[in-house]
C-alpha cells in the first residue's frame, strides 16, 4: 500500500490520482464518502458502540513544482509548490503528465569556480524533458501543469525505506490499514489537500464536523545525522512514534499528549517527543475549527523529509500505526 | 496568589483559568470553558451582546534537549519574540526556575537560547526538566512609583483591566472572554468565533509605547492593526466613553478585527494600554492608564447599544 501511494503524483493543488486510489482501496469499509469543493475526502465510518466521534487526518498532498513557462528552447521554468531547499533541486529526477524529465544544471567541467561556489536560485533551473523545442514541449505540457518527483519505492538497509512523499502518505497509508478495520468509536477520516501550501484542505475540511477530538497522522523531521548535535534533533528515526508538544501551528491538546504516552507505555510501544517547536501541520488548523476541537499530533519520523529520497524506519511505522489502533480502542471508555 | 504570580504560557493557562474563573463567580458570573481552553463569563443577558476579551497567555517555551554542561534547550514558537527572551527568569510547570542566557546579540533564533537551572551536567538536568516540559517567564512585579514593571506586564495589565470592569458591570448583556493561545497568532480568538456570537466586540490589550502613544496618556483606542481597520462607529463610543484616551494605528496584529467577518459580523473595536518596552524582560506600565481603561470600557457597557 505504501509503496503504491508513494509512486502516486499528488502535488499540492493536484492531489486527485491519490484520492482516488485511497477511495478504491476504503470506500467498501465506510458508512459515506464525500469530497469537498476543496478535494478534501471525509470517510465516515460508525462504530458499534458510537458514543465517541474521533477524527483522524492525514494530508494526500506531497511537495513538488508547478510549470510557469516553457522556453523557446523547450525547456521547462518552473515554482516550487511547498517548501522545498533549493539545494536539493539539482540534477533531480521529475514527471510532468507522466513524461521523465530532469532539472538541468551546467557540467562542472563548464562552469567557473565562482559560478560553483556562489548560492543559486530555483529560477536559475529549468525541466529537461528531451523536448527539441517550446512547440515540441508543448506536445506534452502545459503552463500550469504539475511536476513531482520521480522516485521508486526502495527498501534497504535494516527496515529503512526511501520514498519520495512519505510526508504524508504513510500517515494516509495508516488511516486506510484503521479504516478496514471494525471500531467502537464513530470515526471520522479526512484525507486532506494542501497541507503543504499552509493547511489549506484542512480549513474548509473541518466546516460542519464536530469530533470529540483530532488526531492528525503525519510525517514529521529526524535531523539525527552525524554529527548534529543532540541539541538540534527533532526526531530520532527509530525512536518510535513521535509525539508533538507544541509546533509553530498548534499547541498539543495536553490531555491527548498524556493519553498516548499512557496508551504506548501500556502496549509497551516505543515512542518519542518531537523535540522541537519547529514546522507545523494540519493540527494548526483543525484545533481552532468550531469552537475549538482537542487536537494532538503522532508523526512518523522522516529524514530528508521534503525530497525525492525521504527515509523512514519500517519500526517507526508500525509503531504509529499500533498506536493510533490502541489508542482508538481505548477512546470509547474515556 | 496575585495575579501577576499566575504563571500561564500559551497553551497551558489553566491556573489563570481558575484565577480568573474564582474571581468571576464571585461576580455574579457564570463561567466556562471551550474545547480550546478559552474562558466564557456571562450574565444570561437577552438583548443585544457586547463581549469584552482579552488574551491570557505570556510567552511560552518548551524544553527541547539539554546540553552537555547541564543547560537546557528550548523552543519558542514565535521566532520573533526569542531575540526578546534573553535575560529572563523562567520557571517551567514543574516549578525548576532557570534564567535563559543567550551567546548572541542579534539574529537570535530559539536554538540560540539555553537556560540555566543551575545543574553541571546533561543527566541531572535531564531529571530535573524532562523534555517537553512547558514554562514560561516569571513576572517578577515590581511597582515603583506609578508604574508596574515586570516580565509579562503586557498581558497581567489587560487581565487586570478587564477583572475591574467585571466587579462593576451592571449589564448582563456584557460577556468576558479570556482567550487563550492569544499570543500563539490569536489561536484562541479564532477558535472562539467559530461557536460564538456577538452584536458588539472590544479587545483589550496592549500597545507599544512609541512617539504616538504615550505612558500616562490614558487608554489608547486603535483605529487600525496589522491587518486591517476597526468599525468607526465602535470608536466614537469608546472615545466618547472615556476621559483620558489616545487614538493610535499599530502595525500589530491585535485579532480584534476577526469578529466583523464571522458568523453574522459583530462591530468591533480595541481599547489598549500603553506598555514600555514591551515584549522586554522589563515591560512597563502605569497603574492610571489601567484605571483609565477601565473606567472607559465601564462606561461604554452601558452605551454601546446605542450605536447605529
Amino acid at each position: 500500500m505504501l509503496r503504491m501511494l508513494t509512486e502516486t503524483d499528488g502535488v499540492s493543488g493536484n492531489e486527485e490520482r491519490v484520492r482516488e486510489l485511497i477511495r478504491s482501496q476504503v470506500e467498501s469499509y465506510c458508512s459515506s464518502v464525500t469530497v469537498d469543493s476543496m478535494g478534501n475526502m471525509i470517510c465516515r465510518k460508525t462504530g458499534s458502540v458510537g458514543k465517541k466521534t474521533i477524527l483522524l487526518s492525514a494530508h494526500m498532498d506531497e511537495v513538488g513544482f508547478i510549470i510557469k513557462k516553457i522556453t523557446d528552447g523547450g525547456y521547462l521554468a518552473f515554482e516550487s509548490v511547498g517548501g522545498i531547499d533549493p539545494k536539493i533541486l539539482l540534477s533531480q529526477q521529475v514527471t510532468v503528465n507522466g513524461v521523465n524529465g530532469v532539472i538541468s544544471f551546467k557540467a562542472v567541467h563548464l562552469s567557473a569556480k565562482e559560478e560553483r561556489e556562489k548560492p543559486f536560485k530555483e529560477d536559475e533551473l529549468f525541466i529537461d524533458i528531451g523536448a527539441k523545442n517550446k512547440a515540441e514541449a508543448e506536445k506534452y505540457v502545459t503552463v500550469g501543469d504539475y511536476c513531482a518527483f520521480k522516485s521508486e519505492y526502495r527498501e534497504f538497509g535494516e527496515n529503512m525505506v526511501k520514498a519520495k512523499a512519505l510526508d504524508d502518505r504513510a500517515g494516509c497509508a495508516i488511516l486506510i490499514d484503521i479504516l478496514k478495520k471494525e471500531t467502537k468509536v464513530n470515526l471520522i477520516c479526512c484525507f486532506t489537500v494542501q497541507e503543504e501550501v499552509g493547511l489549506r484542505g484542512a480549513k474548509s475540511a473541518m466546516r460542519g464536523l464536530l469530533p470529540d477530538f483530532a488526531i492528525v497522522v503525519e510525517g514529521t523531521t529526524c535531523n539525527d545525522l552525524t554529527g548534529v548535535s543532540n541539541e538540534r534533533r527533532v526526531t530520532k528515526c527509530g525512536g518510535g512514534a513521535a509525539i508533538s508538544v507544541m509546533e509553530y501551528s498548534s499547541v498539543a491538546n495536553p490531555e491527548l499528549v498524556n493519553m498516548l504516552i499512557d496508551t504506548a507505555k501500556e502496549n509497551h510501544i516505543k515512542w518519542q517527543y518531537k523535540a522541537s517547536v519547529r514546522g507545523g501541520n494540519d493540527a494548526g488548523a483543525i484545533s481552532i475549527s468550531g469552537g475549538g476541537v482537542k487536537t494532538a499530533s503522532v508523526s512518523i519520523p522522516c529524514r530528508y523529509i521534503h525530497s525525492s529520497v525521504s527515509v523512514m524506519n519500517k519500526n517507526d511505522f508500525e509503531a504509529v500505526r499500533r498506536l493510533i489502533n490502541k489508542f482508538i480502542e481505548k477512546a470509547e471508555e474515556m | 496568589m496575585e495575579l501577576y504570580e499566575v504563571l500561564s504560557p500559551s497553551g497551558r493557562e489553566a491556573a489563570m483559568v481558575e484565577f480568573i474563573k474564582e474571581k468571576a463567580e464571585r461576580a455574579g458570573f457564570s463561567c466556562r470553558a471551550d474545547a480550546f481552553g478559552n474562558l466564557i463569563c456571562e450574565k444570561g443577558g437577552t438583548g443585544k451582546k457586547l463581549t469584552i476579551e482579552c488574551g491570557m497567555d505570556t510567552v511560552c517555551i518548551m524544553k527541547t534537549a539539554e546540553t552537555k554542561d547541564g543547560m537546557l534547550k528550548i523552543g519558542v514558537p514565535d521566532s520573533k519574540m526569542a531575540g526578546n527572551l534573553a535575560g529572563s527568569k523562567v520557571q517551567f510547570q514543574n516549578k525548576t526556575v532557570g534564567v535563559i542566557r543567550c551567546g548572541k546579540t542579534e539574529k537570535i533564533e530559539d536554538f540560540d537560547l539555553s537556560v540555566d537551572i543551575g545543574e553541571t551536567d546533561r543527566e541531572a538536568a535531564a531529571k530535573k526538566v524532562p523534555t517537553g516540559e512547558f514554562g514560561t517567564v516569571v513576572c517578577d512585579k515590581t511597582e515603583t512609583g506609578r508604574f508596574i514593571f515586570g516580565n509579562g506586564v503586557s498581558t497581567y495589565a489587560p487581565i487586570e483591566t478587564v477583572l475591574r470592569v467585571m466587579e462593576k458591570c451592571e449589564n448582563k448583556n456584557v460577556s468576558f472572554v479570556f482567550t487563550a493561545q492569544k499570543k500563539f497568532a490569536g489561536r484562541g480568538i479564532k477558535a472562539l468565533l467559530g461557536g460564538y456570537d456577538t452584536d458588539y466586540f472590544v479587545s483589550v490589550n496592549s500597545a507599544v509605547e512609541d512617539e504616538n502613544v504615550k505612558c500616562g496618556g490614558g487608554a489608547v483606542v486603535i483605529i487600525k492593526d496589522k491587518s486591517t481597520v476597526l468599525s468607526v462607529s465602535a470608536r466614537k463610543c469608546l472615545i466618547e466613553s472615556g476621559k483620558k484616551v489616545q487614538l493610535a494605528a499599530t502595525e500589530e496584529n491585535l485579532y480584534a478585527e476577526l469578529p466583523q467577518i464571522c458568523g453574522n459580523g459583530a462591530m468591533s473595536g480595541c481599547v489598549c494600554l500603553p506598555v514600555r518596552d514591551k515584549d522586554k524582560p522589563y515591560e512597563g506600565c502605569m497603574k492610571d492608564d489601567i484605571e483609565s481603561a477601565a473606567e472607559l470600557l465601564l462606561n461604554f457597557c452601558g452605551r454601546y447599544d446605542k450605536i447605529n
